[in-house]
């Protein structure tokens, strides 16, 4: 009788391996188990559109936490080439600002946790300011064949989360923006990290919060840079060609903080940077786990953010 | 295994007041095959108020043009929810809404409901 040879393979081995034999997974390296998947050929997979809290009178929506948009099922397509479609199939997640000074648009999917631990957000995105036909050049750089003008009408975009360990413990949000251009239409093309607690409905109602003119910060200069996280993204020329980048960003549930991002080839240390935490409870929050996505414009042209795929794990 | 119909409502205008015409943002539909409008009036803005909705088709979401269905006409005070349907359309829809003998502004929730 011939003896099986043993197997040199460790689980995780193997496990990798059949990964990486799956197209749509090998593109991702997820933590040991995923929680999710989402390609948007399959629909809108959960992402909703975000809305702050209300008695059922959407006119008590405070001012920061309404109208942030419906999210679009995109095939991405222009004036000039049709449709450009995404990674695999035709259709990618769009979160669309107003043309409206400082709009953001926000999707959020829901989830809660299991064990508290590492997290990873893993997807490939691509972002572009909105087309606008006979655009006004005064102020601006002007085309010149490989600079376009609206590469500095996209403000910037926005990674959050929500971690509620229920009544008796903490509350959180990771957020980690990356601004493409100031408000004067200059590049900054950076990562920062937010130092204040996003203001949230009941702090406004009992008077903790003023309404703010960012949403994730009650001042809208608490941002401060990560460190080494200068990154110009490929705009490439004009605002209809869409390359997709790669972002893994992981954070830790038992530290509260974030972990590390990594966009593309370079990849930032963050374990060190505060997360700030609320100084009071919040009922009904209970090993809350929610996924943020936001765009915000700087100038009264819609900006875009487009998402395919995203994959989600953890480390329990 | 059979795949179900992908469905998704869009609130294109959450509760928001108009005191004049106005045309929601563009929204990509290339995925659904059937798109519904339903207008729901929150405050109906004076007795006299009209509002004409008309469905606009783009190519590109930026250039628009009007369907070939008559506009809805919307006589307020009346039921709180006007609704109608589009089934012919490219990528991008976008709802056009002329506004007249209102004394104040209209509150309006405007869904749009796609069905493959």
């Amino acid at each position: 009788m011939t003896a099986i040879a043993k197997s040199d393979l460790t689980a995780s081995q193997l496990v990798r391996a059949m990964r990486a034999s799956d197209p749509a997974l090998s593109r991702f390296n997820p933590l040991d188990r995923i929680l999710f998947v989402n390609d948007f050929d399959t629909g809108s997979n959960g992402w909703a559109e975000l809305s702050g809290n209300h008695d059922n009178n959407l006119d008590n929506l405070r001012a920061r936490a309404r109208d942030l948009r419906p999210p679009q099922l995109s095939s991405l397509t222009f004036f000039d080439t049709g449709t450009h479609g995404s990674i695999d199939g035709t259709y990618a997640l769009k979160l669309a600002t107003r043309a409206k000074l400082n709009h953001m648009s926000q999707a959020i999917k829901r989830f809660t946790y299991v064990k508290r631990g590492l997290v990873q957000f893993e997807m490939y995105f691509t972002f572009k300011a909105e087309t606008v036909f006979n655009q006004p050049e005064a102020g601006e750089r002007a085309w010149d064949g490989n600079f376009h003008p609206s590469a500095a009408q996209f403000g910037s975009f926005t990674l959050s989360n929500d971690v509620g360990e229920g009544e008796k413990g903490e509350r959180y949000h990771c957020a980690l923006r990356y601004v493409n251009a100031d408000h004067t239409g200059k590049l900054v093309q950076s990562w920062f990290y937010k130092t204040s607690v996003q203001p949230t409905t009941m702090m406004e109602r009992t008077g903790m919060a003023k309404s703010p003119d960012d949403y994730h910060v009650c001042h809208p200069d608490d941002w401060k840079p990560v460190p080494n996280g200068h990154q110009p993204l490929c705009y490439n020329e004009i605002p209809t060609k869409s390359n997709w980048h790669y972002l893994r960003w992981v954070f830790d549930t038992e530290r509260r903080r974030n972990t590390e991002l990594q966009v593309n080839d370079l990849t930032m240390d963050l374990r060190d940077l505060p997360v700030p935490l609320y100084d009071h409870p919040y009922w009904g929050c209970e090993r809350l786990l929610n996924f943020c996505l936001d765009v915000r414009t700087h100038s009264e042209v819609r900006n875009f953010l487009w998402v395919d795929s995203v994959v989600a794990s953890v480390d329990w | 295994m059979n795949a179900m119909r992908r469905f998704f409502t869009a609130v294109l205008e959450q509760g928001n007041s108009f005191d004049g015409d106005f045309q929601t943002d563009p929204y990509e539909t290339g995925w659904a095959s059937e798109a519904r409008w339903f207008v729901r009036v929150l405050d109906n803005g004076g007795r006299a108020t009209r509002i004409a909705f008309q469905t606009e088709l783009s190519p590109d979401g930026i250039v628009w043009v009007a369907d070939e269905t008559a506009p809805v006409e919307l006589t307020i005070p009346a039921p709180p929810l006007a609704t109608f349907l589009r089934k012919d359309f490219g990528n991008w829809l976008r709802l056009n809404a002329k506004i007249s003998g209102n004394e104040r502004p209209v509150k309006l929730v405007v869904y749009l409901a796609l069905k493959e």
